[in-house]
């Protein structure tokens, strides 16, 4: 299943924000859901589940960690849109907001969970053996070098922001990253 | 003399300095071996992003019936500058405040244990959300003696349990788990025990024996403050 609204790009380009009417719509979905509209709450779900979804799975690389975040989330957000204050986009805040519940998930939980065989969508052979070998690569990451892989590389966050965000050093992200791409490039090599 | 790892990874999300990169991009149209890394980086980070968007199931409706069961989840703040960091991310703080004595008769152990959510509806986790630590008691057990010990109680809306101690000089090493929090080494101060959001009932149990029970109010809010003081033993358990 494609995700029409996730648009996330590289690392090396500028996060990708929401359309313009997207954001007007987030916006106008994000008041009705502060004055308890459930309608609201349920159109933001379904606008931005996909994102929160695969971040979430990214980060802990568990689908059963990733649906309780998504749950968690929005049972939680009318109680944190108040401090959402509208200052960049709502996506944005919300990923982050995820991320961050993510990431407190991984550091909750005592043992990795076993590591998940993707459900491939793709019908060819080879490029579905790719996706599989690189998805059990991420999930077999240690814990410590995941988050700053995925956040770093997938997700389009700086050094800056990524250290912020896991409560360590500039210099730490930089390194875990390196390590991470090492571990990746060796996994991966034919 | 090739571009390391470090410098191939910093070009692709166009970090360094500007002369760095000018060196890096004249020699990379120059080297086919660093171009290949750079497009290899390229390929894997397309091919990780690609195989890890499985399918997303769509369970709002239990979104909805766990805010209809009146449960309640604090969520991490989402701005960098969020004062979040100032404190645990994701814990709000709901402070008990209490004097407990110590006996005179030697060690010291105050447990404190959760009870059951207050309400009788279905269990609001279902298969997915809060871990169920509620329906368990839930010990900490302070070690060694505790003199003029805080109690405080962190809000948390996971099943993170985490015990940290302040107060004189000292800080705490603690051993946490699912269900019990072995704190040692502590000096003094006050202690800090995360609980459910969804406990409604606290009980405290202090080396003597003796047990002082407390209900949370119906809505304990970030910062609120629950007093109890616990007289002087005056010898035997209750």
């Amino acid at each position: 299943m494609t995700d029409p609204t996730e648009g996330f790009p590289t690392s090396s380009a500028p996060r990708n924000e929401a359309e313009d009417g997207g954001a007007t719509e987030d916006a106008e979905l994000v008041r009705r859901t502060l004055g308890g509209s459930r309608r609201a709450l349920g159109a933001l779900y379904r606008r931005h589940r996909h994102a929160v979804y695969h971040l979430a799975y990214r980060l802990t690389g568990s689908e059963q960690d990733a649906e309780d975040v998504l749950q968690d989330l929005f049972v939680g957000l009318p109680r944190a849109l108040d401090r959402y204050r509208e200052r960049g986009r709502f996506r944005s805040w919300l990923l982050r907001v995820a991320a961050r519940t993510a990431l407190m998930r991984l550091r909750a939980r005592k043992a990795p969970p076993p590591v998940e065989a993707p459900r491939v969508v793709s019908a060819e052979a080879d490029s579905a053996e790719k996706r599989i070998v690189a998805a059990r690569a991420l999930a077999e990451m240690s814990d410590a070098l995941r988050p700053v892989f995925v956040l770093a590389e997938i997700e389009g966050y700086t050094h800056g922001e990524i250290a912020e965000m896991l409560d360590i050093s500039v210099a730490a992200s930089r390194t875990r990253l390196h390590r991470a791409w090492a571990f990746m490039r060796d996994r991966l090599k034919e | 003399m090739h571009l390391t790892d470090r410098r191939i990874v910093a070009f692709a999300r166009r970090e360094g300095p500007p002369l760095v990169r000018r060196l890096a991009t004249r020699h990379l149209e120059r080297c086919p071996e660093c171009r290949t890394r750079l497009g290899q980086l390229h390929g894997i980070r397309s091919l990780v992003r690609d195989a890890t968007r499985p399918e997303v199931p769509d369970r709002f409706d239990d979104v909805l019936a766990r805010l209809d069961a009146g449960e309640v989840v604090l969520l991490p703040g989402g701005a960098s500058e969020d004062p979040v960091r100032s404190r645990p991310i994701g814990r709000r703080v709901a402070t008990w405040i209490g004097a407990l004595a110590l006996s005179a008769a030697g060690a010291f152990a105050a447990v404190a244990v959760l009870g059951p959510p207050a309400t009788t509806t279905a269990p609001a986790h279902g298969s997915s959300g809060l871990a169920a630590p509620v329906a368990d008691s839930f010990v900490v057990s302070l070690d060694p003696p505790i003199e003029a010990t805080t109690v405080r109680v962190l809000r948390t809306n996971g099943s993170t349990v985490e015990v940290t101690a302040t107060g004189g000089s000292s800080r705490v090493r603690f051993e946490s788990g699912p269900r019990s929090i072995r704190v040692r080494d502590i000096s003094g101060g006050e202690i800090r025990v995360s609980v459910p959001w969804t406990a409604r009932a606290f009980a405290l149990r202090v080396g003597d024996g003796r047990v002082i029970e407390i209900d949370a109010p119906e809505r304990l809010e970030s910062d609120s403050a629950l007093t109890f003081e616990l007289a002087p033993s005056t010898g035997g358990a209750p």
